[in-house]
């Protein structure tokens, strides 16, 4: 559009939505319309850069498919392709019909309302927490990652690097070793930011090793793609443990003398052994022959090797009781289940221990810093699995032998330790420690952290989390609980659900299992889309995008890049929102004032967004959105920059300081490599599940790490001979930007985007050639979806790999429904406590599944009925 | 001395009253106020609140006046006019990914 004859004609800036990376934006409106969306080259953040999703925003926001005015629901049925009737009514009747229903809970109990909520909702999210917490429920799923969700990972995260999620010092590393993860390539947090930051690294030398069942998106840009079996990859990391501490003898003693709990003695019970007085861990000193308190001043050095006897009891530093564990985990033994070569992971263990340089430093900003350049990145394609816990430790060790753990090089926390903006002092965090000197993180996004470990009780929730306090992210459970809480001993039903516009149908597992476990529940979605988890709501409400909205929380812990500057952002609308569409947040301060319960909701403003006089809510007044988000922005950055500071410059940052990124090497909190307490939380939640009457295999929670296989690797049924895998894309959010016409033009381009990638030997030994229409059917569920081949040198032979969340059926997304527009992963996978990952309630997302050439296009996807005849063998495709 | 106690989230199924006053003498702790809450509401209640070993579950918060207490030892015995305000939060644990 030319500009010339414009009345207005403004950038404005403010910050995406479409993921959790919160770019920052410059968004050019012209006489009230938005005519481009570019990145801002002021934040740190993306430096400028725009991912697809970012550029297309402006489809989204002027979409002839959105959601523009309040429906209900006419058609009491509910189906997964039950036609819900819509039936336009107006925002009174709206808001009346769901403040009378949450009027009628909250006097008979309040725990029977959930919320449901995702990543590109996640400004809204926490807002909407507090309202349902001091409505008065424990129940919130952020199930729009569904099991995209790192879950496990986030629980590494707080126990190892106080930080909700890590990344690679993309300064200083020059050794990426990638299981599996988006970094640098499009997805992961701070995406765009990354992707060059990852780039640059590259170019300075460092070397990326992508192990990785396909040559997905990040493993292409790789300097080394590593085929692996999926699910094995604590194989490949307890084997190159293995070569490290036996055959080459590489460890960073200081390291894990000062920082981790390496030296503390471990009895034969597999405790540590505690001091009398203190009641603290004991190490033994060598130079004095004696066991003390791990924190006595007296101490003149840490062993980490040799038996002891202290008291009577012999006992062992952790460190010696690991290495001996790894022992047996050769590169030998690693070949068969990971299919990788024994001398592959040989060497890729030297490359590893040559490049961490133990014993060198570098000097930054005139401190001499311990220098271990290399880093070990995962997420979902390494623990998403049934044995995710015990595959994240594995991995996440090969970064703490070696010292490489928040110091330059190595891995770093986003971001562990904040000393707060020059003037103010705020937002501040540090790690700490506790009585055993391992390490709490000085802030974490969800409440409360992992550590120190929770009371088990009796599950309230209806997650499963009560039960099972190790799960930090989505939980696999939930709709395994919800379908029957009485088993668990939930002693309610959840009767409500608001809904943040999570597609939670598309992004977890089976979605009719899903559906039957939220049909009878009376569902209030905000809504951008009629999607396909709307065809479950009763009411829908029109939603304002992020275009259209305010926040009061653009940014979070893991927004910021590890390295470089802070840099806190804005989130405002940059046009008033379209039709009758309304913020959340706007609509959630109504329903409070409908509901009379002003007085509490403000405490919980007050006390979580930790506002300070003058700026706390006062309860005998009622405020707008935009004054909260301006004593939000007051609170923490003075009262100079309120949120008309922020409107107009949009960006506020500052250097980051050495102590804040490489926080370790001054740190007293020490982090575990034995996990002494997940054994006996793992005890208590048996003890607990037991007296409940419920089954649950707990052996998993254990201090050391091992392989286990999944049930896909032990599935051996005739004609299922693939491992079907999914990987995120670049250009697409899980379930939720489908429809965009721009984003679906750029997956036309990518055969992989909506086809399915399959290894072209395998594929032509089935007669399958590229661009053929084939069935895949799950051995779990028994559901066939179809799609068309890809065929890719780049996929391991066993494997099939199916991008992203597409394949949607709802009539109201008239592009994505298209035949051809991707598949619906999620029909493959079972919903079951079985096809979880207990401690950390992480959902398994491989699975083996049959692959033919289809006779002809058919539907995208079939029932399971016809395909269970010849599926006897399957006695567990019911929940639990 | 009177001791206005409130309430605040996952407790509204116990507690249906989310403020209540209770009259104590003038040297008491956040743990005897507590523990006069609970033998009002039972001892559901107590569980809610503690951990086995009698201390603040990990999601209470609790404030005596504007300050937050990380001890229930803590005495209630600055009060003025010899009022004191009790606030306890009981946060839900929330969920990311």
């Amino acid at each position: 559009m030319q500009t010339e004859n414009a009345q207005e004609d403004l950038w404005i800036p403010t910050t995406c939505g479409l993921c959790y990376s919160v770019c920052a934006l410059k968004v050019h409106r012209v006489n009230g319309t938005v005519i481009k969306i570019e990145g801002n080259p002021e934040s740190a953040t993306n430096r400028g850069r725009l991912c697809p999703r970012g550029v297309s925003g402006i489809m989204l926001l002027y979409d002839p498919n959105r959601v523009n005015v309040p429906l209900k629901r006419t058609n009491p049925n509910k189906g997964l392709d039950v036609d819900p009737g819509w039936k336009e009514i107006t925002w009174e009747e709206a808001i009346d019909t769901v403040a009378e229903r949450l009027r009628k809970i909250r006097r008979e109990d309040p725990r029977k309302l959930l919320m449901t909520g995702t990543v590109t909702t996640q400004d809204e999210v926490p807002f909407s927490r507090f309202f349902t917490m001091a409505f008065g429920t424990p129940n919130g799923w952020n199930s729009g990652a569904g099991n995209h969700c790192g879950t496990a990972e986030h629980l590494y995260g707080a126990l190892l690097h106080a930080s909700w999620a890590k990344q690679p010092d993309s300064d200083h590393c020059r050794y990426l070793l990638n299981f599996g993860s988006g970094v640098g390539s499009g997805s992961y947090y701070t995406v765009t930011g990354m992707a060059q930051r990852i780039a640059e690294a590259r170019l300075r030398g460092m070397k990326h090793v992508a192990v990785d069942p396909f040559l997905s998106p990040s493993a292409e840009k790789a300097d080394e793609w590593i085929p692996i079996r999926p699910g094995t990859d604590a194989a490949f990391a307890l084997a190159m443990l293995n070569v490290l501490l036996h055959e080459l003898n590489v460890y960073d003693a200081e390291y894990l003398k000062h920082h981790t709990n390496g030296p503390y003695l471990i009895g034969a019970d597999g405790s540590y052994l505690r001091d009398e007085t203190e009641k603290v861990p004991l190490i033994w000193d060598p130079v004095d022959a004696a066991a003390k308190p791990f924190h006595s001043p007296e101490i003149k050095d840490f062993a980490l090797d040799g038996v002891y006897a202290v008291d009577g009891q012999r006992a062992r530093p952790a460190f010696a009781v690991l290495k001996e564990h790894l022992a047996p985990f050769t590169a030998e033994w690693a070949e068969p289940i990971t299919t990788i070569p024994a001398a592959t992971i040989r060497r890729v263990a030297k490359e590893f221990a040559e490049e961490a340089r133990i014993g060198s430093t570098v000097v930054i900003d005139g401190k001499a810093l311990p220098y271990r350049p290399v880093a070990v990145m995962y997420f979902k394609g390494a623990q998403g699995h049934k044995n995710a816990l015990l595959n994240c430790m594995a991995l996440e060790l090969l970064t703490e032998i070696v010292g490489a753990s928040n110091v330059p090089g190595g891995l770093l926390g986003m971001n562990s330790c904040s000393v707060g903006e020059p003037e103010t002092g705020q937002p501040a965090w540090i790690p700490k420690a506790d009585r055993d000197g391992l390490m709490i993180t000085g802030y974490w996004p969800s409440f409360p952290p992992p550590y120190p470990p929770k009371e088990v009780r009796a599950t309230e929730t209806i997650d499963l989390r009560g039960l099972i306090p190790t799960c930090p992210g989505s939980s696999g459970a939930l709709p395994v609980v919800m379908a029957d809480p009485k088993r668990f001993a939930v002693p309610y039903q959840i009767e409500m659900n608001l809904h943040l516009g999570s597609n939670y149908l598309m992004t977890f597992a089976d979605p009719e299992a899903v559906a039957r476990a939220f049909q009878n529940v009376f569902q209030v979605s905000f809504a951008l889309f009629l999607d396909e988890s709307t065809y479950l709501s009763d009411i829908v409400l029109p939603a304002a995008s992020y275009l259209e909205r305010l926040s009061h929380t653009a940014d979070w812990m893991s927004s910021n890049a590890a390295v470089g500057e802070w840099c806190y952002h804005v989130r405002q609308p940059v046009v008033d929102p379209i039709a009758q569409r309304r913020s959340v947040c706007e609509v959630l301060l109504e329903l409070v004032e409908r509901l009379e319960m002003r007085e509490e909701f403000y405490a919980f403003i007050n006390l979580l967004l930790k506002l300070k006089e003058p700026h706390m809510l006062d309860p005998t007044r009622c405020y707008s959105w935009s004054e909260i988000v301006d004593r939000r922005y007051k609170s923490v950055f003075g009262e100079a920059r309120g949120l008309e500071w922020f409107k107009k410059h949009g960006v506020l940052k500052w250097p980051k300081q050495a102590e804040e990124v490489y926080w370790k090497p001054s740190s007293s909190a020490r982090v575990p490599i034995y996990f002494e307490w997940f054994k006996t939380l793992g005890e208590k939640v048996k003890a607990q599940a037991d007296e409940i009457g419920i089954e649950l295999d707990t052996s998993a929670f254990q201090p050391l790490p091992e392989w286990r296989p999944c049930r896909a690797h032990e599935e051996n049924s005739p004609g299922y001979d693939f491992y079907a895998i999914y990987y995120k894309l670049p250009m697409q959010t899980f379930s939720g930007t489908y429809d965009n016409p721009w984003l679906d033009e750029v997956c036309q381009t990518n055969p992989f985007a909506y086809g399915v990638a399959i290894n072209a030997s395998a594929a032509r030994q089935r007669g399958i050639e590229e661009g053929d229409w084939i069935e895949i059917t799950s051995v779990a569920t028994g559901h066939t979806v179809r799609g068309q081949a890809a065929l890719t040198e780049g996929i391991h032979p066993e494997v099939i790999a199916i991008a992203g969340c597409g394949g949607h059926w709802s009539k109201y997304l008239p592009i994505a429904n298209q035949d051809g527009k991707g598949l619906c992963f999620e029909w493959l996978i079972p919903v079951g406590l079985d096809n979880v990952d207990i401690p950390s309630l992480t959902q398994d997302t491989c699975v083996k599944v049959k692959v033919v050439k289809a006779t002809d296009r058919g539907s995208k996807r079939s029932s399971r009925s016809s395909r269970l005849n010849d599926l006897n063998h399957l006695n567990d495709l019911n929940p639990g | 001395m009177r001791i206005e106690v409130s309430f605040y989230g996952f407790v509204r199924d116990l507690v249906t009253t989310p403020k209540l006053v209770i009259d104590t003498s003038d040297q008491t702790t956040v743990r005897e106020v507590l523990d006069s809450v609970v033998k009002r509401h039972g001892e559901r209640l107590r569980e809610r609140l503690l951990s086995a070993t009698g201390e603040l579950a990990a999601n209470v918060q609790v404030f005596v006046g504007e300050q937050p207490t990380t001890s229930l030892d803590q005495s209630i015995d600055h009060a003025h006019d010899h009022c004191a305000e009790v606030k306890v939060f009981v946060l839900s644990a929330t969920a990311g990914g």
